[in-house]
């Protein structure tokens, strides 16, 4: 998939990063920003802000003259993989416990990969959260429920 | 000179209570076992393991960081040799002539010459900053906010001009961070900023969160890609693990030249070891009979820089320890983990927890003698760990993260931000902007806002104060001299030149 000869990267980031700076303005300007001598919690995000939309401009406006850094095609499999994992351990752990939420996060995080078969990996899942168990729970007393609660 | 003897042995008192002895034992031999896994360099080594140093007492959680700290830094070293993939910038001089030596079988002597010249150096170091930091103290005192504001200025900047690619975007970077940073409650006026009525976002966001997302989830994904295009790593065979008598003697001078060096250069916030090691290099292939003999796999190559680069890594800690500021990401990482801590490092640590302050200084260097113990026995095991398939390894180490986000407040939303924060990371490295930089801004952004608050309404809200104050005025210069020596013609050359020869 060829979109373009020229790559394009820092005219988007550019572009993004002055978007960022202007949502930022966008949100100072609803606080008080008080003066140079007594500044209100806006003056300091305002500077910043307006700073960040005038680098992206400078990015971008490099990007439209100059050459592009050349931006990889994402490898989207272990970005999402890596994500979900994440994200069913930040759901699980504390309504369904440590067991639950850790044995799930190893066993989709496996799966960024093709080198371990389904068996094997839950057998590497359920060494890695017996010993996680002992480890966290019971010799460093880490605060989650080790199993699910109900009530 | 009684005095300074007798702070130090107060600090060593406070660094061999066994608690602290274990504590740094622990995080060194924690420290190596991450930072050896290729792709984690130091950074995300001590973002990874940031969590653990939190729940322990104070005295006892530098004291492990410390032992992390030098243990990701070796192990670093230990990629960079075998496998010839450098951490971060520091150790890429390291892979020059290590990797080469790694595939002569001469990997474990190139090892153990390392952890000889990162204590010699390390010791070097620690006594520079005992003697230096209580009269750099002093004058920082007589800091007003003016002065921090450009200190904090120089420091950033610094940072950026020996950061690999476009300074332009690495100061994006940098604003970035001060953006984050706002995130939270106005400690001046109380008013939340930026929470977007999420009552997570209430204290602002966590730094070690961040950290551990751009750093660590985001390497993580980043080194499944690279798997997936280029293969697992190959790692070099290893005949010898001690060098040869010959070796040694070859190493003794580069050795001191690199710890007298990196001791000096580290001081200058910014320049650090990245450049100390990159100047040691260049200093042992002039002085040396052989300088054909560089990049074949030349001992000197691998023991100057090595040397060099811990000794700045330590004599760096003085601006950290008298200003309170940071000048790398690393150096971020610690003054994030104080703060959470309780401490705000500055000059008044000196005064008012002298225990605090020279147990540190002294955990540094028990943190190196750590290393040598630990690493000169165990360079077997490290060799054997790079060998562990991949696949088993990265689970494991996303599990971590999880549980280190989770247990820093207990507080399942920290995992979510890491989430956020890692695939982010991963977007703007594909872009060609490095997330260290925003790590720096994020860390000073508060402080940044803080003195600059004050400055001004000292001056009633007159800006100019940043250059009628002669030291203010000083170091604003020294700055802009930097700025303009690095982004004239000639020098660019050299600096792109610096950075070729690190890429090939």
């Amino acid at each position: 998939m060829k979109i373009a000869s020229r790559p394009r990267t820092d005219i988007w980031a550019g572009l993004l990063i002055a978007l960022f700076g202007g949502l930022g303005v966008w949100f100072s300007l609803d606080m008080r920003l008080g003066s140079a001598i007594s500044m209100g919690p806006g003056y300091f995000p305002l500077l910043v802000f307006s700073c960040i939309i005038l680098l992206g401009l400078i990015i971008a406006g490099k990007g439209v003259r100059g050459t592009n850094i050349e931006f990889g095609r994402p490898l989207w499999r272990p970005i999402i993989i890596i994500s979900l994992a994440l994200l069913a351990f930040w759901a699980f752990i504390d309504r369904l416990g440590f067991v639950v939420a850790s044995s799930a996060l190893m066993l989709i995080a496996i799966k960024a990969q093709d080198k371990l078969k389904w068996g094997q990996a839950i057998v590497f899942t359920a060494i890695t959260v017996a010993l996680a168990s002992l480890l966290f729970v019971h010799a460093l007393g880490l605060p989650f429920p080790l199993w699910p609660t109900f009530d | 000179m009684i005095d300074f003897l007798n702070d130090l042995l107060l600090g060593l008192s406070v660094a061999t209570v066994p608690a602290n002895l274990l504590a740094c034992f622990i995080g060194a031999l924690l420290g190596t076992l991450i930072g050896v896994l290729p792709g984690l360099g130091p950074t995300a080594t001590i973002a990874m393991l940031l969590p653990l140093t939190i729940g322990l007492p104070v005295e006892s959680s530098i004291i492990m960081l410390a032992g992390i700290y030098y243990g990701a830094n070796y192990g670093g070293s230990t990629t960079a040799i075998m496998v010839n993939l450098p951490g971060e910038a520091s150790s890429v001089v390291t892979a020059l002539d290590g990797y080469q030596m790694a595939r002569k079988g001469q990997a474990g002597a190139a090892l153990a010459i390392v952890a000889v010249g990162s204590f010699v150096a390390g010791s070097v170091g620690t006594l520079i900053v005992a003697a230096l930091s209580p009269a750099l103290t002093s004058v920082a005192l007589s800091f007003g906010p003016a002065e921090y504001f450009s200190m904090m200025v120089l420091g950033l900047l610094m940072s950026v001009i020996l950061a690999h690619g476009s300074v332009l975007k690495s100061v994006a970077m940098i604003f970035i961070g001060l953006a984050l940073g706002i995130v939270g409650t106005d400690i001046n006026t109380g008013v939340t900023r930026f929470n977007f009525g999420i009552r997570d976002l209430m204290d602002g966001i966590g730094f070690v969160t961040v950290a551990m997302g751009l750093f660590g989830v985001a390497e993580i994904i980043r080194n499944l890609e690279e798997r997936h295009h280029d293969g697992d790593t190959v790692v070099a065979h290893v005949d010898s693990l001690i060098p040869s008598k010959q070796q040694m003697k070859e190493s003794v001078g580069p050795i001191c030249r690199g710890s007298a060096l990196g001791a000096f250069l580290g001081i200058l916030p910014g320049a650090g070891p990245t450049l100390a090691s990159f100047a040691s290099y260049a200093m042992e292939k002039k002085v040396s009979k052989y300088p054909e003999r560089f990049g074949t796999g030349e001992i000197a190559g691998v023991a100057g820089p090595e040397s060099a680069n811990n000794s700045a890594a330590q004599t760096s800690f003085i601006p950290l320890l008298t200003l309170g500021i940071p000048t790398n990401s690393v150096m971020a990482l610690l003054i994030g983990a104080l703060i959470v801590q309780g401490i705000q490092p500055g000059p008044m640590v000196i005064k008012e927890q002298p225990a605090l302050f020279w147990g540190l200084i002294a955990s540094m260097w028990v943190g190196n003698l750590m290393l040598l113990i630990i690493n000169l026995p165990l360079v077997g095991v490290w060799i054997k760990l790079l060998k562990a398939p991949h696949h088993y390894l990265y689970p494991v180490i996303l599990l971590l993260c999880a549980v280190g986000a989770y247990s820093l407040a207990n507080n399942s939303t920290d995992v979510l931000l890491m989430v956020i924060f890692g695939v982010l990371g991963y977007f703007l490295i594909k872009a060609g902007f490095e997330p260290a930089p925003l790590i720096l801004g994020f860390v000073l952004g508060p402080m940044m806002e803080e003195n600059l608050r004050r400055a001004m309404t000292m001056s009633f809200g007159d800006p100019t104060v940043f250059f009628t104050r002669p030291i203010s005025l000083g170091i604003l210069l020294f700055t802009l001299a930097s700025v303009l020596l690095m982004t004239l013609p000639g020098l660019r050359k050299k600096r792109q030149e610096a950075f070729v020869e690190e890429q090939s």
